[in-house]
């Protein structure tokens, strides 16, 4: 039994991957089947993705040999094959990924009820991206990472060109396609630097060899390259301009995937930045510049928000702006870390992060719920823009309710939960610099002010002949809704609970350096 | 190697690829730049396997005398051949779609999403 | 566990605590209704007047819905060269957004490297 728990971060790769594979062949014989299968397949790997998290949390690393009982050979003290290093961080971001694909498939049963074509392939991609990003957050190798961002970004960029009536998704997914492709092979550029310097791939195996040999120029090379490709992967500023084209004119539960996906290459940065450079980065100014970008993100993110005039592009906007605010928290946790004595960290340093991380758990939940509720808007009505709806209150209470959270949630309003994560941003960042709460609090007023605008302009106002009776929405898109809903609520009033059992100890796993190295010699 | 002949191509063809990202208007020769970033990373990778007097590092029948050549690098490069096709057939597949809804190719008229 | 369910977040300067917010503003809610049972019984919306449109005639109730792109009207004109500057930088060709990646690879690489 305890051997079984060892190989579960593989089951979560491959059981999406095959089964995703399989949906096509039962997608021939019936819909409703394939519906179950996929829900069924994408909720067990919520369910192990969970297991991991809760094994990870009482046990420590989880570290799984591709085709091997152990990491390194008898004779030798080199880790060999492709190795899956879990810790407590990568078991947090897989979290995001697990909640948000299998609440899309839920969503998706009755969302495409205008022309069900090609419903199978839409299926298989959604399960492929599943399994990329489950891969991506799981992995301990550079060049692996590598593989299974293009095989997410690839697979999201299929979906965003999944259903168009006037062409624009096709030119949206194209900007996404040039965009990833070319980050991704910045990204392996670097890659290549680390491996022709160190002669090992291995995240643990390159740090180890880097505290030996020292931090030369070729190694700050290529962190530039990683910085500058995984934050244009994750939507910093000024490389944000694909994210609105891209969020915008998805279907709406793939612009809820899309969210979690963008995380994951910020994951991708704090891994780069604390596990394989950690302790080299000694007076490297990385830490100041994450937190001049998460500035500007936050900033420009919410100006252009407010002068929008379509939902999804708006809320877009927001999904960019709330992007900075996890990397205001990490950054200053990554100059607390520099400043500090070696292998110790001020405690505001940790309280940052922890608020970052926190974050980008509930950014997940509430701007996945914003983006259902506009779906469940467009479904009804057809009509994407601002300028053309009102007093939707009337006929759908039940999506007026689940926006109101959702907008209170973003807003940063008492007892939701982004109040929590954004009080401990507020509250550390103050002790670096208050000019950084400043900022952060003004962002947080501007973000009210625009979903107000959403609010009166969409659900409020007299009645419109044009909407008489059409209804709510479905069953399982509410139920979609409701969940998202009530995890909202449940984090909000119960902060602490989930702080101390699953965020700590993430936060703590990405400062621990030698901890992630020593799972693997 | 002489003069470090295949990392100054690789620069070369670097250079190529962004000039044709960075001013080409054509959708398609936006496609054609980023196929050839990716054989300039490609190139880089394999180059860096490369060992003075190597022999390719096949095991049956191998000479002793002389260093094999890395293996790992050409590994690695074959998956990333392997990912770059994907990434054109898409590439190619959404112009042919973009020019059928859009009538024309131009990077300056394909820009309905912008503000 | 059930205490683990009441406990307070501790932030990086102070506390925050959802249970005693809720009872705060629970406590806040039942003195404000107490002061409202306290008042008049008897009034209706007609007693209130009109609304106020800066003297404009109202033209009728459906036609009063100001749409979503006039919202925030003042907001916008005042930061008029702001917005400007914004809407001609987000063009919206592809061009432009690797013409970014390239501007910020090129600071990170100067902050990095010092020359």
């Amino acid at each position: 039994m305890i051997e079984f728990i060892q190989k579960l971060p593989l089951i979560a790769i491959l059981l999406p991957l095959i089964a995703g594979l399989a949906t096509i062949l039962i997608g021939k014989y019936s819909e409703k089947i394939r519906n179950i299968w996929v829900s069924s397949i994408l909720g067990i790997t919520l369910l192990v993705i969970v297991a991991i998290l809760f094994e990870v949390i009482r046990n420590g690393l989880i570290t799984y040999t591709l085709g091997a009982p152990q990491t390194t050979p008898e004779a030798w003290d080199v880790p060999v094959r492709i190795i899956l290093e879990v810790d407590a961080m990568g078991a947090f971001i897989a979290l995001g990924i697990g909640l948000t694909t299998f609440l899309a498939s839920l969503y998706s049963w009755r969302f495409f009820d205008e022309d069900r074509l090609g419903m199978n392939t839409y299926y298989a991609l959604l399960m492929i991206t599943a399994a990329g990003g489950a891969g991506f957050a799981y992995t301990g190798d550079l060049f692996n990472l590598f593989v299974f961002l293009e095989i997410t970004s690839i697979s999201a960029a299929g979906l965003v060109a999944f259903w168009s009536k006037k062409g624009t998704p096709y030119e949206a997914s194209f900007k996404f396609l040039v965009i990833s492709a070319v980050s991704a092979m910045m990204f392996l550029m670097g890659v290549g630097f680390i491996y022709g310097q160190y002669n090992a791939l291995n995240i643990g195996m390159v740090a180890e060899r880097m505290m030996e040999t020292g931090f030369g120029t070729l190694d700050q090379l290529a962190l530039g390259l990683f910085v500058a490709s995984l934050a244009m992967k994750a939507g910093a500023v000024p490389m944000h301009m694909w994210i609105p084209d891209a969020y915008g004119e998805t279907p709406a539960p793939i612009s809820m995937v899309m969210v979690t996906i963008s995380q994951l290459s910020l994951y991708g940065l704090f891994r780069v930045s604390f596990s394989l450079y950690g302790f080299n980065l000694d007076g490297v100014a990385l830490g100041w510049i994450i937190v001049i970008l998460g500035l500007l993100t936050m900033f420009i993110g919410v100006m252009m928000a407010i002068i929008q005039k379509t939902i999804k592009r708006l809320m877009a906007y927001h999904a960019i702006s709330q992007t900075g605010y996890m990397l205001l928290g990490v950054g200053v946790g990554l100059v607390a870390l520099m400043s500090g004595d070696a292998g110790s960290i001020p405690i505001y340093g940790q309280q940052a992060m922890e608020g970052g991380i926190f974050h980008i758990l509930n950014h997940a939940i509430y701007k996945g719920l914003l983006f259902l509720t506009a779906g469940a808007v467009i479904y009804k009505t057809n009509v994407r823009s601002l300028d053309d709806l009102g007093s939707l209150a009337r006929e759908m209470p039940f999506t007026t309710v689940a926006f109101v959270v959702g907008a209170a949630a973003i807003a940063g309003l008492p007892p939701f939960n982004g109040f929590a994560s954004k009080i401990i941003i507020y509250q550390s960042a103050y002790i670096l610099n208050p000019f950084l709460t400043a900022v952060a609090m003004l962002v947080s007023v501007l973000t009210l002010a625009s979903f107000v605008k959403v609010f009166q302009s969409v659900f409020l106002g007299p009645k419109k002949e044009e909407i008489e009776g059409i209804g709510e929405v479905p069953p399982s898109m509410k139920a979609a809704m409701f969940g998202l809903a009530s995890l909202t609520i449940l984090f909000g009033l119960f902060p602490d609970l989930v702080v101390e059992t699953i965020v700590v100890p993430a936060a703590e796993a990405l400062i621990d350096q030698q901890g992630y190295i020593g799972g693997i010699l | 190697m002489i003069l470090n002949l295949p990392f100054i191509a690789v620069a070369v063809l670097l250079l190529i690829g962004f000039y044709g990202l960075l001013f080409k208007d054509n959708l398609i020769k936006i496609t054609m730049s980023v196929v050839i970033i990716e054989g300039a990373v490609n190139l880089f990778l394999v180059s860096l396997g490369y060992v003075e007097g190597a022999v390719p590092p096949v095991y049956t029948m191998a000479p002793f005398e002389e260093p094999m050549a890395f293996a790992v690098p050409q590994a690695l490069v074959i998956t990333a051949i392997v990912i770059g096709i994907a990434v054109t057939t898409l590439m190619l597949a959404l112009s042919v779609r973009i020019y059928q809804t859009y009538g024309t190719l131009d990077t300056k008229e394909v820009r309905r999403l912008r503000g | 566990m059930i205490e683990s369910l009441f406990e307070t977040l501790v932030t990086g300067g102070g506390y925050w605590n959802p249970i005693v917010f809720i009872i705060a503003f629970g406590i806040v809610d039942v003195i404000t209704l107490i002061i409202y049972r306290a008042g008049e019984g008897d009034y209706t919306s007609e007693l209130g007047g009109k609304p106020f449109l800066s003297g404009n005639p109202e033209i009728s109730k459906e036609n009063s819905h100001i749409a979503g792109g006039n919202l925030y009207w003042g907001l916008v004109e005042g930061l008029d060269e702001f917005y400007t500057v914004m809407k001609k930088m987000h063009t919206g060709i592809i061009n432009d957004y690797i013409i970014w990646y390239l501007v910020v690879l090129v600071i990170v690489l100067f902050i990095f490297m010092g020359v």
